[in-house]
């Protein structure tokens, strides 16, 4: 790394694919934000997602962003069923109780994915897996591309619903005062219900482009949790926009650790940031 | 004034963990009255509105509304039935607009296709709202403050509109403003039920009230009647 | 005079159990009973830490593995430097309860939630340093990780190992027993009902929260670095792998969180299971987390929580509230 071009490559892959980071922590962010409990499993969902679809490619044929028609309605579904079965009855008891059952429904999933699909790493292959494009001297693949790009179309989808919508605006109005919200005739369990459908309906998402960017293990989730909610923080919870360049950030620190550290890096970067921006400021750096 | 009872609460007792807030307390409300509940701080008000509107229930006695009994029922629930409450300390959506924060106000299935028709009436009631429509409903000032929540309570169409504490820390000129509002409501059709800590004001705008102390209702009637008497001084000051 | 006798039949008891259970090795029994109740020490250790942790202090700490694999390695790696490991074992546990404080000042800023993940974080951090840091050459196991073997432990018997176990878990019962009865108990006590009103009235929340972090580390610290003598070698991926946090947090679940003797019993049932499911590795985590969600769902009180019930309503009432409450949540989950 002698000269500031050579960077950049690193950089623009890393914003790129830091899109994937604001598509994973905006789930978390919707279920944080109303229920105020981290759902400790999202990144194992995640990575369900992407093994779905890997399933759906390699089985089926079914292209896996094309695939999102039918998974997204399913994950919605099965968030659902989460949501009414398991993490709101501990959530009634406590959030400590959502916690550990959070936990544990992570380490299910995640053994169940092993038993499916062995503890081999894997990844989505496609027509367009190893297409890049050129920007002056810099070489992108084509699938950090997608990544940005998803993240932009899901922010704007995710913002007009709850600009727009009164489901929208309940979710929006119980995440500031739950109180409040139900005297407006909201019903929490409600709420909750349509932001936990939604934040899988989103790890489904994040799983397909996670699992066209990255080679995932089903012990892969919890590095995207602990990033996404590192967005989350360092975003402000809330703030669209907040995520967005949060989770940019995280790519782009992610890349850079990469280049500076080689493969272990990678990931420690952007963990010591996240430790590091909780010390600070535990509320985020943006956050209210 | 037509007689029929809109809000009856019969001897209801109310606990707090193991702490009894509430005993035996009974009220009426008339639908197209303005009914007063006064009483010092920590004497069970706010108890008893958060028991009408269903964020807490009674353990024993219940609690009726246009002769349904609603003392199980939970808050999102009666809100669709017709009663609103406009809670203390200016409980509001800090980060929605003011507009955002009047139409969440008619969420419930009941109030949603009237949605626009009531904007323009509380727009009407309250003008300075309409000017600020898109601001962040934290950049009010306290009257507007106050202003939006009244108009977002007003917002779910409601039978009976509950307020708590809407005085509270405003400018006697304000607080007179919002009276006057408050009977234009009324003379709309909307029944009203207000608890206050500022007694005087309270009783001379009110058609009846009660005194409420230590989670027991002590006296209760016409409130210039009520007004005139000397115990109410006695216990408001708690001498 | 007869209550006070009374009272030493349960001391007499204990103190009876542990004799019996410190002269096992000698007697000719075979040694996988050994190992099983090795196994036991050690987990009910981490399930005590944890208990003090999550169950008396408020602190959902997720970070049990950064201990034991912190200590696991220092004990490791002192054994390279010609360091006997029975100091490393102590090294290791003073070197768990450093790092806990190291990492209060960041963690107890945080609240809640922000406090789970934080500590979340940690062991992945750690894992990925110790992949790439080689504090002494040499070592390497297979896999390419930062393995090391533990030197130094020839001669050293399965008997000796399970004594180490026994005296760690049965300080780790005499410490919580101690604590729970001293004024840091009551001081904890006052914090988990109420963070805000104990420290009004006077308690530091802060430094009781620091001092239960910090023993909970040693602890933790001290038997993973037993478990590591006991294994003989050390990597990465598995001394800082998410297992610890499972094994003791279900330990303490099942036994009853925030309950004095619930690890002691929860133990038990995570030993057996442990021992049942190696037959069965590769579904082991898949029924460990099953068990825990439905322990968490219909007995959150735990088995210990479920006798006191028992005890104090008499059984049949309370299998009748029980059951009861089973019911209504079946017939009718969507209401309460």
């Amino acid at each position: 790394m002698d000269s500031l071009a050579d960077l950049a490559t690193p950089i623009t892959m890393g914003i790129l694919y830091g899109g994937l980071y604001v598509v994973i922590a905006l789930g978390l962010s919707l279920v944080f934000g109303v229920m105020k409990v981290i759902n400790v499993a999202h990144g194992d969902m995640v990575v369900l997602g992407s093994y779905i679809a890997f399933v759906a490619s390699t089985s089926l044929g079914i292209d896996p962003i094309l695939w999102l028609v039918l998974g997204i309605p399913l994950f919605f579904i099965l968030g659902i069923v989460i949501q009414r079965f398991f993490l709101y009855r501990a959530f009634k008891m406590s959030a400590d109780a959502a916690l550990i059952i959070a936990f544990g429904l992570g380490l299910i999933i995640q053994n169940a994915e092993q038993l499916a699909w062995t503890p081999l790493s894997r990844s989505l292959q496609t027509s367009y897996s190893l297409k890049s494009f050129q920007i002056g001297e810099v070489y992108i693949p084509l699938v950090y591309l997608l990544d940005f790009i998803a993240a932009l179309i899901i922010i704007l989808i995710i913002h007009q619903f709850l600009k727009r919508t009164y489901l929208g605006q309940a979710i929006t109005a119980a995440s500031q005062d739950r109180q409040t919200a139900e005297l407006m005739g909201i019903n929490p369990a409600r709420v909750y219900q349509i932001a936990f459908g939604i934040s899988m309906a989103l790890a489904a998402v994040g799983g397909v482009f996670l699992g066209l960017t990255f080679p995932f293990t089903p012990t892969s989730g919890v590095s995207f949790l602990i990033i996404a909610f590192g967005v989350i923080i360092l975003g402000g919870l809330g703030s669209m926009t907040g995520t967005f360049i949060g989770g940019l950030i995280f790519g782009l620190s992610q890349s850079l650790g990469g280049t500076f550290l080689g493969p272990t890096g990678q990931l420690l970067v952007p963990f010591v940031m996240v430790i590091v921006i909780l010390t600070i400021r535990p509320q985020g750096l943006f956050g209210r | 004034m037509p007689e029929d009872v809109l809000l009856n609460v019969k001897d209801i007792d109310v606990f707090y963990g193991t702490l009894q807030i509430l005993w035996n307390v009974s009220l009426e409300v008339l639908t197209g009255e303005l009914v007063a509940i006064a009483g010092a701080n920590g004497a069970g008000k706010s108890t008893l509105l958060k028991t009408i509107a269903g964020m807490m229930h009674p353990t024993t006695g219940n609690i009726e509304f246009l002769g349904e009994d609603i003392s199980r029922k939970n808050a999102y629930n009666i809100v669709t039935m017709g009663i609103s409450l406009v809670p203390e300390g200016r409980g509001l959506f800090p980060e929605m607009t003011v507009s955002e924060n009047l139409m969440i106000g008619s969420y419930n299935r009941n109030a949603r296709a009237l949605s626009k028709e009531q904007l323009c009436r509380v727009y009407d009631l309250f003008p300075i709202l309409k000017e600020r429509k898109n601001q962040m409903a934290k950049t009010l000032s306290g009257g507007e403050q106050q202003m939006l929540v009244i108009g977002r309570g007003l917002m779910s169409n409601p039978k009976l509109l509950i307020i708590d504490e809407m005085s509270l820390g405003l400018s006697p000129l304000i607080v007179n403003n919002l009276f006057q509002v408050l009977h234009e409501i009324k003379e709309a059709g909307v029944t009203l039920l207000l608890v206050e800590q500022n007694v005087w004001k309270t009783l001379h705008e009110a058609d009846r009230a009660y005194v409420i102390e230590t989670g027991r209702i002590v006296m209760s009637g016409d409130a210039l009647k009520l007004c005139e008497e000397v115990e109410i001084r006695n216990a408001y000051f708690g001498v | 005079m007869q209550r006070t006798l009374r009272g030493y039949i349960p001391m007499a008891l204990i103190g009876l159990t542990v004799l019996m259970l410190a002269l096992l090795p000698t007697i000719d029994i075979s040694q996988i009973w050994l190992l099983y109740i090795f196994h036991f020490f050690i987990f009910l250790t981490l399930a005590n830490g944890w208990n003090l942790l999550a169950g008396f202090s408020g602190l959902l700490a997720l970070c049990p593995a950064a201990f034991i694999g912190l200590a696991g390695y220092t004990m490791t790696i002192l054994t390279w430097l010609k360091i006997p490991f029975y100091v490393g074992i102590l090294a290791g546990g003073i070197v768990a309860a450093l790092f806990a404080i190291l990492i209060s000042r960041s963690v107890f800023r945080m609240r809640g939630i922000y406090f789970a993940i934080g500590t979340l974080v940690l062991p992945e951090i750690l894992r990925l340093l110790f992949l790439r840091w080689r504090p002494v050459g040499g070592g390497q196991l297979h896999g390419g990780g930062a393995g090391y073997m533990v030197k130094g432990l020839t001669g050293i018997t399965m008997q000796n190992t399970y004594w180490l176990g026994l005296a760690i878990g049965l300080a780790s019962v005499i410490i919580i027993a101690i604590i729970l009865r001293s004024k840091f108990g009551l001081g904890l006590a006052a914090i988990r009902d109420n963070d805000a009103s104990a420290s009004s009235s006077g308690i530091n929340v802060f430094r009781l929260k620091l001092y239960s972090f910090i023993i909970a580390g040693f602890v933790m610290g001290v038997a993973g670095a037993i478990f590591y003598t006991y294994q003989g070698f050390i990597e990465p991926t598995s001394a800082f792998n998410i297992k610890w946090l499972m094994t003791a947090m279900l330990a303490t679940v099942i036994g009853g969180k925030g309950l004095e003797e619930g690890p002691l019993v929860g133990t038990i049932v995570v030993v057996i299971l442990h021992f049942q499911l190696s037959r069965y590795a590769n579904i082991s985590l898949l029924i460990q987390g099953i068990i825990l969600v439905i322990i968490m769902l219909a007995v959150p009180q735990g088995i210990t929580g479920l006798i006191r019930d028992f005890r104090k309503e008499g059984g049949l009432r309370a299998l009748r509230r029980l059951t009861q409450k089973r019911i209504k949540l079946i017939t009718n989950p969507r209401k309460d």
